[in-house]
C-alpha cells in the first residue's frame, strides 16, 4: 500500500515519534509514514493537519520534513529511498540538530515603484534595479540585526501586487538562541522603519533545499 | 507556530503554504499532487488572506 511519508528522523532508541504513524526503518534512519487509500487532496485542513503532525514529531526528534505530498508505492520503495541516501540525510539531520526554524518578511518602506508603462524599456529596467537595490538594503537590514542569533538564512525576493520591493527570508536559530532572536525581530518591528512580519518556530522546511531522494 | 500572534494569522497561512508546497525533502518523481491542485488551494488561500486583510484594516 502507498505511503505518504511526513519526515525523516534517525533511528536511535529513543520513544516512538508519534503513536499514529507508522514507522519504517533502513540505514539507521527512520521515515515517520502513514497509509494512504485515496488521492491526497491540497486542501486547507489537510495541509494544517499534516503540518501539526511534522511538528509533533519535531518536539522531540531532530527531523527532515517531507514535501507535502510525499506519497512513496510501498515500504519497501521507502527503505530503499533511506538506504541510497543514508549518507546526505544523516549528514542533513547532525546539521539541522538542535535548531528551529523562523520565517521573516519585510516590505521597504519607500514608495512602490509600481508597474511601469510598457512604453519605454529604459523606465521599465530602472524600476527593476530600484527594487532589486530595495532588496539588498532590505535584506542588509534584517541581517544586521538577527544574522548574529541565527545558525543561517536563506532569503529570496517575495514581490506582491503593489509590493515589489519585499523580501521573504528563513533563519535557522539555535534552540538556546530563540528568545534572543525573537527579541531582535521584536526590536526591529518596534523601530517600524520597514513593513516586518514573522512566524515561527518551523521545522527546517527551508533549509533541506538541496535533498532530493 | 507556537509563537505566532492571531495578528500573524494572514502571515502564518502564506508562509504554511511556501513551506509545505515549495520547502522539504522532495521525492523525485513521488508528488502526487498534480501542479493545478497545488494553484489552486494557494490562490484560494491567497484570496482568504487578502480578505481578511481588508477586514482587519476598516478604513
Amino acid at each position: 500500500m502507498s505511503v505518504l511519508v511526513y519526515a525523516i528522523s534517525r533511528d536511535d532508541a529513543r520513544a516512538p515519534a508519534a503513536a499514529e504513524l507508522q514507522e519504517i526503518c533502513a540505514a539507521g534512519l527512520r521515515a515517520l509514514a502513514e497509509p494512504v487509500r485515496e488521492p491526497l487532496r491540497a486542501d486547507l485542513a489537510q495541509l494544517v493537519r499534516y503540518e501539526e503532525t511534522v511538528e509533533t514529531v519535531m518536539a522531540h526528534h531532530t527531523i527532515l520534513p517531507m514535501r507535502f505530498g510525499s506519497v512513496v508505492e510501498d515500504e519497501n520503495r521507502v527503505r530503499a529511498l533511506l538506504t541510497s541516501r543514508r549518507r546526505e540525510f544523516a549528514a542533513a539531520l547532525a546539521h539541522l540538530d538542535g535548531a528551529v526554524e523562523f520565517g521573516v518578511q519585510a516590505t521597504h518602506a519607500a514608495a512602490a515603484p509600481g508597474e511601469p508603462a510598457a512604453a519605454s524599456g529604459a523606465a521599465y529596467l530602472h524600476a527593476r534595479l530600484i527594487e532589486q537595490q530595495a532588496r539588498r538594503e532590505l535584506r542588509d537590514w534584517l541581517d544586521d540585526t538577527l544574522r548574529e542569533t541565527a545558525r543561517e538564512r536563506v532569503v529570496r525576493a517575495a514581490p506582491s501586487p503593489g509590493h515589489p520591493a519585499s523580501v521573504s527570508a528563513a533563519y535557522l536559530v539555535d534552540h538556546g538562541q530563540e528568545p534572543a532572536f525573537v527579541e531582535r525581530l521584536t526590536e526591529l518591528a518596534d523601530r517600524a522603519e520597514h513593513r516586518l512580519s514573522w512566524s515561527g518556530p518551523w521545522p527546517p522546511y527551508s533549509f533541506v533545499g538541496g535533498l532530493e531522494a | 507556530m507556537s509563537a505566532v500572534t492571531v495578528a500573524d494569522r494572514d502571515v502564518a497561512l502564506i508562509d504554511l503554504l511556501d513551506r509545505l508546497l515549495q520547502g522539504g525533502v522532495v521525492i523525485q518523481g513521488q508528488i502526487t499532487l498534480c501542479a493545478a491542485d497545488i494553484d489552486l488551494v494557494a490562490l484560494d488561500l491567497r484570496v482568504v488572506v487578502s480578505a481578511i486583510d481588508r477586514l482587519a484594516a476598516p478604513k
